[in-house]
């Protein structure tokens, strides 16, 4: 059996004298069938396609198979906002983070000389996202500037 | 971005990759961030660092590739280090895995989620105006009507002025399909999910067990975002028949009233549930924009048989 004209066909099956076929459309499509010459009527998707005789030998439906109908999406409107960052606010209650306190570290690169403990966020379970770090100093009232080396993947 | 007693101290970027760089993994460099004079003073002073430290190495060269460090190496004021405390993601949501949520104060407290009550947030219209360094969330609900013989696949697109250094993280029903950042690029439209029964759907989920109803999504973003269809297919597998959830909630919060859209019974290849987006953007200076949902092309596909009983294929 041939089949021509739609996107997609699944599968086709002979009862009788009909042939039943299921498949998908992309568009509205043409349908013509090349089977035992005993094939009289053909079925898509369930349903009976009025055929007529080509010279060649094969049935053509003689309207086109429906393509999908138009899909009407919403405008993502009626939005709703809430600030976030609560940990810039120096009030901010953290007593429940982790202190950055190993001393070893499972990566691949040397800990940085001069670093106290390490800062890589995977050695403390923190493996995927975003994340955050506090640190509150006592004694830096006539600090000037931080100075923050990191290492990420493309554009961190 | 890091922030002095609350003040924002600025932000700080890894370069947009040139050509030849395209395959680096790893990148490292050093952000020297000024404390201004006016808020220098006797202490105690409170430092605060949001990172984002993107994807960790592969490791198809098996040289411990995916061991290469992310996030702060080293740090210091003036010269000295500070102790500093860590907070990432609050543990792996036990729907989702652990891939779509991070560690920013609203992803550790389901604002993410679909039953994260929002009635109290301050209604906007996109572009936003809060442009703020920081992190801030918009979220949307949309409900869907979709044929059921149609297979399609939604996206969301954002347009901007690419001259705004914005990223957006984008939550659909807990699910993160991505990150955009504005003035990089290159992607401005990322599938939301395939229809119908796809398995990235995340409004509709294969279950073996019995048909429940969808659940809504929400998703939030900064720009003002706009659905599209991106594409639709009418299919439907022989054997298997549809059974539509939503996504099941994580067992740490209560399940969402919001259970409208699918009712058992309904045809489960019909999309007719309600999404959240969630957008979480992450200034470093001002946000604008404008987001559109969009379809791929349709593909009408054949009705299920019904009873489900697939004939067998019997091709001469």
């Amino acid at each position: 059996m041939l089949v021509s004209g739609p996107a997609l066909v699944r599968d086709a099956r002979i009862t009788g004298t009909t042939v039943h076929l299921t498949g998908d459309t992309t568009a509205a499509s043409a349908l013509t069938v090349w089977s035992p010459s005993r094939i009289r009527t053909v079925r898509w998707n369930g349903r009976r396609v009025p055929v007529s005789a080509t010279a060649l030998g094969g049935l053509t439906a003689r309207s086109r198979l429906a393509g999908p109908p138009a899909v009407s999406l919403p405008e993502p409107t009626g939005w709703r906002h809430a600030p976030e960052s609560p940990e810039t606010d120096p009030d901010f209650d953290d007593r429940d983070w982790r202190v950055r306190d190993l001393t070893t570290s499972h990566s691949a690169i040397e800990v940085p000389a001069g670093q106290p403990a390490v800062l890589f966020a995977d050695d403390y379970g923190v493996r995927y996202g975003d994340v955050w770090y506090r640190a509150t100093v006592t004694d830096a009232g006539d600090a000037e500037t931080l100075s923050l080396t990191y290492q990420a993947d493309t554009l961190g | 971005m890091a922030w002095w007693d609350g003040r924002p101290l600025g932000p700080h970027r890894l370069p947009v990759p040139t050509a030849d760089q395209a395959a680096w993994s790893t990148w490292s460099d050093t952000a020297i961030l000024t404390v201004p004079a006016e808020l220098r003073g006797p202490g105690p002073h409170t430092v605060a660092v949001l990172v984002r430290r993107m994807a960790h190495e592969e490791d198809g060269g098996a040289s411990d590739a995916f061991k290469s460090a992310r996030g702060p190496t080293a740090v210091t004021l003036d010269g000295t280090p500070p102790t500093w405390r860590i907070q990432g993601a609050a543990g792996a949501d036990p729907v989702r895995g652990p891939l779509d949520t991070g560690g920013l104060y609203g992803e550790r407290h389901g604002w993410h989620l679909p039953g994260y009550p929002d009635r109290s947030w301050q209604p906007v219209t996109l572009p936003p105006t809060d442009t703020r360094q920081g992190v801030a969330r918009y979220r949307t609900e949309f409900r869907l009507s979709v044929d059921p013989g149609t297979d399609a696949s939604l996206d969301l697109t954002f347009t901007d002025d690419p001259s705004r250094p914005y990223r957006v993280q984008i939550f659909l029903n807990g699910w993160k399909p991505g990150q955009y950042v504005d003035d990089v690029g290159p992607q401005h439209t990322f599938v939301l999910f395939v229809l119908p029964n796809g398995s990235s759907d995340p409004m509709r989920r294969q279950h073996p067990g019995p048909r429940r109803p969808v659940r809504r999504h929400r998703a939030r973003g900064p720009a003002a975002a706009h659905a599209h269809r991106a594409g639709s297919r009418l299919r439907r597998r022989p054997g298997r028949k549809g059974s539509l959830t939503g996504v099941p909630p994580p067992s740490t919060s209560r399940r969402s009233p919001d259970t409208e859209g699918h009712g058992p019974g309904r045809d489960p290849g019909h999309l007719g549930g309600r999404g959240r987006l969630l957008m979480t953007v992450a200034n470093s200076c001002a946000t604008q924009g404008h987001g559109s949902l969009g379809i791929c092309p349709l593909h009408r596909r054949p009705p299920a048989p019904s009873p489900p009983k697939w004939p067998r294929s019997s091709v001469p």
